[in-house]
C-alpha cells in the first residue's frame, strides 16, 4: 500500500513545482508572481479602499492576498515585510505609531490617499431643541445634566474612542471649563453601539465621531463648534480648540519597490477623495450593497483616473 | 429490604464523613483573628501611600520585556540561524494543508496571476459535498452525527458563509489535532514525572488567562501573518484542558489498575496503551470536547493576526453594528464546533463502526460521486452553485428585535441597574479600590504558606509586590473588582441552575446545551447588545463577565452534585431531610472539593474575560493590555497580561486553599 501513496505524493509535489514555473511567462512588468499581502482593518472604508487597490493590482497581473489584521499588528508586520503595504493609515489617530515605523527605516510612505480624517464632537439633531445655543460649545456647559449618566453623576458624559486613539480631550474639557466627564470606550463598536442605542431611544448623547465614516451619514446630527485649530493652542498644552485634521496615508515595506516595481508605482499614485469615499461607505453600510460590488462600480466609473496608474 | 440496607450503610457513611460533621469552634476563632488582624493592617497601610498604592517607585518592567523579546528573537541557535528564522521555516508546514483544504472545498485550483488567473479545477460541487459530508459523518460518528453535519452544512450554504466556514474549519482541522496530540503527550509526560507538575500546571493556567493581545506582536514577529500565528494562538488557548484531563484520567486509572498492570508484567508501553489509556477513555473524551469548544471559541482571536474566516465575519459585522450578521456567523462557529464534537465523540466511541457500511458503497459516496458531480457541472450549472432562491441574505429581523429590546427594555433595566450599582457594586468597588497592596500581598503569601510553606508563600506573594513596583496596582484593583463582582453574579445564578440540572435530567440537558452555546459563541456578539442596553461603564462589564463565567459555574456544580453517591442522598431522606437540607447539608459539603474547583474555574474564566470587557471601556489590566498593544508597547502589554494571569493563580490558591 505504501508505494502507490508515495508515488502519488511525488506526483503531487511535481505538479505543484511545475505549476508556478509555467505561469511566469504572463507577467508584463517584472513584478514577482508571489502574492502581495495587503491588510484590511475592521472598518468598512478600509475594506473598500483595499478591495479597489487589489482589483487594480489584478489588472496589472499581480496576485493579492488580503488579510484581516488587528491595528496593533500592522506596524510590526510592515517592518518585518510580512505585510507589504497598508492602503489606509490614519495619521489623525496613529501619528506616533507612523513616525516610529518610518524611523525604523524599514517602512516607506507611499504618499497620501487624498482622504482627510476629521475628529469632532457630535450630538443628534433632537438634542438641539433641549439645549438651545448649540452648536456653539458655550451652550454645552449649561446642559451638562442632559448628558449625565449613572457613571458620571452630575457631570455630563463625553463619550470617546479608546485611549490609544489620543485626542487630548481630558485637557480640552478642563481648559474649556466644561462640567463634563470623559468616558472612554474600549473599541469603535462599543462607541457606535451607544450612539445607535441613544439615537433609537431619543436620548441626548455627546460623542466623538469622525469623518469619513458611515455613522454621521446614518444618524442625523451636528458637530459642536469649538474654537478653530491653531498651532499655539496645541503647543501651549491647553488644547482648547478643534483637533487638527489629519491626512490618511499609504505605507509600504522598504523592499516592496525592488520586487514589485509596477505595483509600487500604482500604490503611490492611487488616490480618492472624501466625497466618493463617503458615498461608497454609505452604499455598503446604509444601503446594504456588498463591498465587492461597490468597489467594482467605482472602477467601472473612473477608468480615466486609474488608467494612468496601471500604465507600465 | 435491600433499599433499607443501602440506606443504613449510607447513614453510617454520612456520620463518618468529616466534611459533613459540624466543625469545631477553633477555626472560627482563627477566622475572627485573621479578620481583626487584617483590619488593623489595613488601617495602618492606609496611612502610608507606599504601602497602599505602591506609587513610590516604578520599575520599567515594560522596557525590560521589550529588549528581552528582541534579544530572544535574534538569538542564534546554530550558525546563521536565529530563533526567528527557525520558526519562519516551520510556517509552510502549517499553511500548506490549510490551503489545500480551502482549494478543494471552496475556491478551486487557480493558476496564473492577477486578472489573468484561470481556474484550472473547480471546488467540489455543493451537492457532492453534501453527500460526502453526510456519508463521512455517518461512517465516523453514526446517523445522529450525519444529521447534524447536513443541517450545519445547509445552514452555512443558506446564509452564504460556506467559503468562510471552510477557512475556519481548515484552521481548526489543524489546530485541534495539534492541541490534542501535544496536550496528550504533555499529560503523559507529567503523569510520569510528578516533580515537574506544579510549575507546568501553573504555566497552563497562565496560557489560558494571559490575553492574546499580550503576545500578539511576538507571535506575528515569530510566525508572520495569517494561518500560522492563528493556529498557534488557538493551540495555546485550547490545549491546557487536554493536558489536565489526560493527567487526571491517567492518575485515576493508575490508582485503579496500576497494580494489575504490574502484576501481569506489562512493559511501560503496554501499561500506557493497553491498560491506562483504554480505561481512561471517558475523561480523555471530555478533554477532546473541551479542546474543540475552546478552539472554535477562539476563532475570533485568529482573525486578529491575519486569518480570515467566520471569526473575521463576526468582528466586521459587529463593527458595523450588524448584530444579525454577527449572530449568523457566530452561531455558525458554534454549530461547527458541536458538529465536529459529535462526529469525533461518536468516532472515539466506535458508534459509526457498529453499523459499518460496506466499502463498495462508502468509498464511492465519499470520493467518486462528488468528483463525478463536479465534472457534470459543465452541463448542469445547478450543481456548481448553491441555488440563489434558497439563500437568505438579509438579517434585518434580528437587528429589528435588538432595536426593539434596546428601546422597550431600557426603562426597567436602567432602574435595576441603578439599584444594583448604588447598593451593591459601587460599595464593593469602594472597598476593593482601597485595598492596600501590602495587605493583598500578605494575604496571598499567607494562603501560600498554609498550602506549601515558604516557597509557595513567595510564589504567591511576590506577584502582588511586583505589581506594586511596576505601578499597576490601581489597575489590578479594578480587575479584582470587576472579576469578583462578575463571578459572584455568575455563581449566584450558575450554582442553583447546576444543582437543578443535576437533579432534573430534562432541564439539565437544556441547561448544558445553552451553556455550551454560550461558551463557543464569540463574546463580542452579546457584548454589543449589552452595551446598547446599559451603556459604558462597570455594570455592562460585570454583566458580560458574568455571562461568560456562568458556563463553568453551571458545569462544575452539575458534575459535582451528580457524583454525590446516591446512598448518601437516600440516607438523608431516611433521616428526614427536606430537599433543601439534602442539598445544603449533604450534597454540597460532600462534593466540596469539586464545587471549589468550579468556583476557581469561574474566577479564571472571569479573568480571561477582562481583556474582552476592555473593549467596552474599563480601566483595568485588560484595558492596559489593549492600550499598550495598540501603542506598540509590547513589553507593557506582556506585563499587564502576566499580571492578569498572576491574579488567576492567586485566586485559584485562595479558593481551593
Amino acid at each position: 500500500m505504501r508505494a502507490p501513496l508515495s508515488r502519488l505524493l511525488i506526483l503531487g509535489a511535481a505538479i505543484f513545482a511545475v505549476c508556478p514555473a509555467g505561469t511566469g511567462f504572463a507577467l508584463p512588468a517584472g513584478d514577482s508572481t508571489k502574492p502581495i499581502t495587503l491588510n484590511v482593518a475592521d472598518w468598512t472604508g478600509s475594506h473598500i479602499t483595499t478591495t479597489i487597490v487589489a482589483k487594480l493590482l489584478g489588472k496589472i497581473g499581480d496576485n493579492v492576498i488580503t488579510v484581516p489584521l488587528d491595528g496593533a499588528a500592522v506596524f510590526p508586520a510592515l517592518e518585518n515585510g510580512d505585510l507589504l503595504a497598508a492602503v489606509e493609515v490614519w495619521s489623525s489617530s496613529q501619528s506616533t505609531a507612523i513616525a516610529a515605523a518610518l524611523a525604523t527605516g524599514r517602512v516607506n510612505k507611499l504618499g497620501d490617499t487624498g482622504l482627510i480624517g476629521r475628529d469632532r464632537w457630535w450630538y443628534p439633531d433632537y438634542v438641539k431643541a433641549q439645549c438651545p445655543g448649540l452648536p456653539d460649545w458655550h451652550a454645552l456647559d449649561h446642559c451638562a445634566k442632559l448628558f449625565a449618566t449613572l457613571q458620571t453623576g452630575n457631570k455630563g458624559q463625553l463619550l470617546l474612542y479608546p485611549a490609544s486613539w489620543g485626542g487630548h480631550d481630558d485637557e480640552r474639557v478642563k481648559s474649556l471649563g466644561l462640567n463634563f466627564q470623559v468616558v472612554r470606550t474600549g473599541s469603535e463598536a462599543a462607541l457606535l453601539a451607544q450612539v445607535k442605542a441613544a439615537y433609537l431611544r431619543h436620548q441626548p448623547i455627546l460623542a466623538w465621531l469622525y469623518e469619513p465614516h458611515w455613522a454621521p451619514q446614518r444618524f442625523h446630527g451636528e458637530y459642536v463648534q469649538l474654537p478653530a485649530y491653531t498651532d499655539a493652542c496645541y503647543s501651549s498644552g491647553r488644547f482648547d480648540c478643534e483637533k487638527p485634521s489629519g491626512p490618511i496615508v499609504k505605507l509600504g515595506f522598504v523592499g516592496l519597490a525592488a520586487v514589485y516595481p509596477h505595483a509600487t508605482k500604482l500604490l503611490e499614485q492611487f488616490t480618492l477623495n472624501n466625497a466618493e469615499y463617503d458615498a461608497m461607505v454609505g452604499a455598503v453600510d446604509v444601503d446594504g450593497k456588498s463591498v465587492d460590488a461597490v468597489a467594482s462600480e467605482w472602477i467601472e466609473q473612473h477608468k480615466d483616473r486609474w488608467s494612468p496608474w496601471v500604465a507600465p | 429490604m435491600g433499599r433499607a440496607l443501602v440506606s443504613a450503610r449510607g447513614v453510617a457513611e454520612l456520620a463518618a464523613r468529616p466534611d459533613t460533621v459540624p466543625r469545631s469552634r477553633a477555626p472560627r476563632l482563627r477566622v475572627l483573628g485573621v479578620v481583626i488582624l487584617s483590619a488593623l493592617l489595613w488601617a495602618i497601610a492606609a496611612q502610608f501611600p507606599a504601602l497602599e498604592t505602591g506609587s513610590v517607585q516604578r520599575l520599567p518592567f515594560g522596557a525590560w520585556m521589550n529588549s528581552a523579546l528582541h534579544e530572544i528573537l535574534d538569538c542564534t541557535i546554530a550558525e546563521g540561524v536565529s530563533v526567528r528564522q527557525l520558526f519562519r521555516a516551520l510556517v509552510p508546514l502549517l499553511i500548506a494543508p490549510v490551503q489545500l483544504l480551502d482549494s478543494v472545498f471552496a475556491t478551486g485550483f487557480v493558476s496564473g496571476s492577477g486578472d489573468a488567473a484561470v481556474q484550472r479545477l473547480p471546488p467540489l460541487s455543493w451537492v457532492g459535498l453534501a453527500v460526502a459530508l453526510g456519508a463521512g459523518a455517518w461512517r465516523l460518528g453514526g446517523p445522529g452525527s450525519a444529521v447534524w453535519a447536513l443541517l450545519t452544512y445547509f445552514y452555512l450554504q443558506v446564509f452564504g458563509i460556506w467559503p468562510d466556514s471552510v477557512e475556519t474549519l481548515a484552521q481548526m482541522a489543524l489546530a485541534v489535532p495539534i492541541s490534542v496530540l501535544l496536550g496528550f503527550s504533555a499529560g503523559v509526560f507529567l503523569h510520569r514525572h510528578p516533580r515537574v507538575r506544579p510549575p507546568a500546571l501553573t504555566l497552563l493556567d497562565q496560557a489560558q488567562t494571559v490575553p492574546l493581545f499580550a503576545y500578539l506582536v511576538p507571535l506575528v514577529l515569530l510566525l508572520g501573518l495569517g494561518i500560522a500565528p492563528a493556529v498557534c494562538a488557538v493551540v495555546i488557548f485550547a490545549m491546557p484542558p487536554m493536558v489536565r484531563t489526560t493527567l487526571l484520567s491517567l492518575d485515576q486509572s493508575e490508582a485503579r489498575f496500576g497494580e494489575l498492570a504490574s502484576a501481569i508484567g506489562c512493559t511501560a508501553r503496554q501499561r500506557l496503551w493497553k491498560v491506562l489509556v483504554p480505561t481512561a477513555a471517558p475523561l480523555l473524551r471530555l478533554g477532546l470536547n473541551q479542546v474543540i469548544l475552546l478552539a472554535f471559541s477562539s476563532a475570533v482571536l485568529a482573525s486578529l493576526v491575519g486569518a480570515s474566516g467566520l471569526g473575521n465575519d463576526v468582528l466586521v459585522a459587529l463593527q458595523q453594528l450588524a448584530i444579525g450578521r454577527g449572530l449568523v456567523a457566530g452561531l455558525a462557529i458554534t454549530a461547527l464546533a458541536i458538529c465536529l464534537d459529535k462526529v469525533l465523540q461518536g468516532w472515539t466511541e466506535g458508534r459509526g463502526r457498529l453499523r459499518s457500511w460496506p466499502a463498495w458503497l462508502f468509498w464511492p459516496l465519499l470520493v467518486v460521486l462528488p468528483v463525478v458531480l463536479t465534472l457534470l457541472e459543465q452541463w448542469c450549472p445547478l450543481l456548481a452553485h448553491f441555488p440563489a432562491v434558497l439563500t437568505v441574505r438579509t438579517t434585518t429581523p434580528v437587528d429589528d428585535v435588538v432595536g426593539w429590546l434596546v428601546t422597550k427594555l431600557y426603562e426597567p433595566i436602567a432602574g435595576l441597574q441603578w439599584v444594583l450599582a448604588t447598593y451593591l457594586f459601587f460599595p464593593w468597588k469602594h472597598v476593593v479600590t482601597h485595598l492596600p497592596w501590602s495587605l493583598a500581598a500578605l494575604a496571598a503569601a499567607g494562603a501560600g504558606w498554609r498550602r506549601g510553606g515558604l516557597g509557595h508563600a513567595v510564589f504567591l506573594g511576590a506577584p502582588v509586590v511586583l505589581m506594586a513596583l511596576a505601578g499597576i496596582w490601581p489597575q489590578a484593583q479594578q480587575t479584582i473588582y470587576l472579576t469578583t463582582a462578575g463571578s459572584a453574579l455568575a455563581l449566584l445564578f450558575g450554582m442553583p441552575v447546576g444543582i437543578v440540572a443535576a437533579r432534573v435530567p430534562g432541564f439539565g440537558r437544556i441547561a448544558l446545551a445553552t451553556v455550551d452555546t454560550l461558551q463557543t459563541l464569540p463574546p463580542f456578539i452579546y457584548l454589543i447588545p449589552v452595551v446598547m442596553l446599559l451603556g459604558s461603564g462597570d455594570i455592562p462589564s460585570i454583566i458580560a463577565v458574568a455571562l461568560f463565567a456562568v458556563c463553568p459555574a453551571v458545569r462544575y456544580t452539575e458534575a459535582a452534585i451528580r457524583t454525590v453517591p446516591s446512598e448518601l442522598l437516600e440516607a438523608g431522606l431516611q433521616i428526614g431531610c427536606t430537599p433543601s437540607q439534602l442539598i445544603l447539608k449533604i450534597a454540597l459539603p460532600v462534593s466540596r472539593q469539586q464545587i471549589l474547583l468550579g468556583v476557581s474555574q469561574t474566577l479564571l474564566m472571569a479573568l480571561s474575560m477582562v481583556v474582552v470587557t476592555a473593549l467596552i471601556g474599563t480601566t483595568d489590566l485588560g484595558q492596559m493590555t489593549l492600550t499598550a498593544v495598540s501603542q506598540a508597547d509590547t513589553g507593557m502589554a506582556a506585563v499587564a497580561g502576566l499580571a492578569i494571569a498572576a491574579l488567576g493563580t492567586i485566586a485559584d490558591r485562595l479558593v481551593r486553599g
